[in-house]
């Protein structure tokens, strides 16, 4: 599949490159970053038919808003696209496409997070740190990998060297963090968010130390050193007063309709030690949410290490008191009780299932578990 | 960066083959063994690369078919590779029939499903025991290509044999369908 992609997007780096270009689009500095925005088109060309793009008009309304919002009439140039993938990353394109992760959206807070990382994207594609790194990637793997790690399926072995080559520079990183947090604030959002991102970057990387580092930063290099300058930044910012500095709860209200989908998806990855971080600080500000504790227990429930049977248990049934609890918690209830040996706790969990459930596509098996058991 | 689509977890089985095929091989129609699982199969096939026990077939090319056999993965064992360092779901003896559908659901995502849903899960009695029949949509990525995927599964003696075919959801599911559930209907276990 590789090879089939990288030939014609060769063809068309020598066409951009060697054979007498088009002149570029307006803005558009050189022949050279001519030819990466044909390549990013191209890619933006395949990501809009791979089926990875949420469908989601009212939250890619939200969205945009707020990146229009933070960025100002500059927005008018760029694209926003949520694309179905847990973890967290945010990515510009030389030709204006901002590729945002519905699993970013697990793991900020507010909308001020949210347009920090929007903003930050922004000013990495304004002022050409993306078309630099994208030129730097081309020259060192070629274009057929570039799209590759752009079409967010890089080849295995490659990937990892591949981000190294996009990312960027310290220098771009103390740029895009300068001016994303002047706009913040500007735009009327509380700067003192921005450090909280980073620091929540770490923090999921000190989770799972030995493991890959989440694509977000592998591309945007942090330390704590760029947070504490970060902090003290934000500290001496002059501030337009705002009602809403944070927007916690329209950010809520907006992710809340996909939360459930893209929670599932997140421990689909069975990278349980970051989903539990993810999990345990959507749990502290809605400690009363069904749902989530639900998911707290599909946790538990997949990692099946010692004690967590009991722990999904316990999580299940304090879900199943509260009005929002999916109806899956007394499957799953179900599943657990069964393997702990508390058959009669089992059996009235899958009845409740069965009762509330309807035409699951499950039904026909959990009506033989019960029938197996009675 | 986390996906890998399933062609190329076949390369990177075939990386790590030991003793399978290095090249494509003809499964020829007739009876077949599958390690310990004895099969008869009417179709002519194509078994690609990949590290035993784990079988791979295909009918038209590994992009719009692939079958998967296994005579008995073992507990806290992966279906499937991922990039070192990447997790992916374990088999776990103790899996009741619906979370064996929700194990082989996540490991198609794991090999880079996109958009994938569990269609249905039924009991269905499988080489020679009672096991589960799961069905699933997804998408493949980049392509975007709709794909349809059945599974005859169980667990037996704590391990998991399985039988599954995925394939592009216009004509190719619907025309190796019969070949599934003629191969599922041979299988018995030594
Ligand atoms: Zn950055």
């Amino acid at each position: 599949m590789r090879a089939r992609l990288a030939i014609p997007a060769l063809g068309l780096w020598a066409l951009a490159g060697c054979a007498a270009p088009p002149p570029p689009p307006p803005g558009t500095a050189s022949p050279e970053e001519a030819g990466l925005r044909m390549v990013a088109d191209r890619a933006e060309a395949r990501l809009k038919s791979s089926g990875r793009i949420e469908q989601r008009p009212e939250l890619d309304a939200y969205l945009r808003g707020v990146l229009c919002r933070v960025v100002g009439p500059g927005c008018a140039e760029l694209r926003l696209y949520l694309v179905d993938e847990p973890g967290f990353n945010a990515t510009a394109w030389p030709n204006g496409v901002v590729e945002l992760w519905s699993g970013t959206l697990l793991r900020l807070e507010n909308e001020a997070q949210l347009a920090l990382v929007l903003g930050h994207e922004a000013v990495h594609y304004e002022q050409r740190h993306t078309a630099q790194v994208w030129s730097r990637a081309q020259q060192s793997l070629g274009m057929g990998a570039l799209l590759g790690v752009l079409a967010g399926a890089p080849e295995l072995g490659v990937a990892m060297g591949a981000l190294a080559v996009l990312a960027y520079s310290r220098e771009m990183e103390r740029e895009a963090d300068r001016l994303a947090l002047e706009r913040l604030a500007r735009a009327g959002y509380d700067p003192n968010e921005a450090p909280e991102v980073w620091e929540y970057v770490l923090a999921e990387r000190a989770r799972d130390p030995a493991g890959a580092p989440s694509p977000f930063l592998s591309t945007h290099p942090t330390d704590a050193e760029r947070i504490a300058s970060l902090r003290t930044m934000a500290a001496t910012l002059p501030r337009t007063p705002s009602a809403e500095p944070l927007g916690r709860d329209a950010y809520r209200a907006a992710i809340a309709p996909a939360r459930g989908r893209w929670l599932a998806r997140e421990l689909a990855r069975r990278a349980f030690a970051e989903s539990e971080l993810v999990l345990d600080r959507l749990l502290a500000a809605e400690p009363r949410s069904g749902e989530l504790l639900f998911f707290a227990g599909e946790l538990r429930r997949l990692r099946d290490g010692p004690g967590d049977a009991e722990a999904a248990l316990a999580r299940y049934r304090e879900a199943a008191r509260l009005a929002d609890a999916p109806v899956e918690t007394w499957r799953s209830m179900g599943f657990v009780a069964k393997r702990l040996g508390r058959e009669a706790e089992a059996r009235e969990a899958l009845r409740t299932y069965l009762a509330r459930a309807g035409a699951a596509p499950d039904r026909p098996m959990i009506e033989r578990m019960l029938a197996e058991t009675e | 960066m986390r996906r890998a689509r399933p062609l190329l977890i076949v390369v990177l089985l075939l990386a790590a083959c030991e003793t399978g095929p290095l090249n494509p091989v003809l499964v020829p129609a007739g009876p077949v063994a599958v390690g310990r699982m004895q099969l008869r199969t009417d179709t002519v096939w194509t078994r690609l690369p990949a590290k035993p026990p784990l079988q791979v077939w295909t009918a038209y090319g590994p992009l719009l078919d692939q079958l998967l056999l296994h005579d008995g993965l073992a507990d806290g064992q992966p279906l499937v590779d991922t990039a070192e360092g990447r997790p992916r779901p374990l088999f776990r003896a103790a899996l009741t029939g619906p979370e064996l559908a929700e194990f082989l659901l996540d490991s198609l995502r794991a090999s880079g499903a996109v958009d994938a849903a569990l269609l249905g899960v039924r009991p269905q009695p499988f080489a020679g025991g009672e096991g589960i029949r799961a069905e699933f949509r997804y998408r493949q990525p980049e392509s975007g290509l709709a794909m349809r995927g059945v599974a005859a599964a169980r667990v037996r003696d704590g391990r998991l044999v399985l039988i599954q075919l995925v394939a592009a959801e216009d004509h190719y599911f619907p025309a190796l369908l019969p070949a599934f559930e003629q191969l599922v209907s041979s299988a018995v276990i030594a």
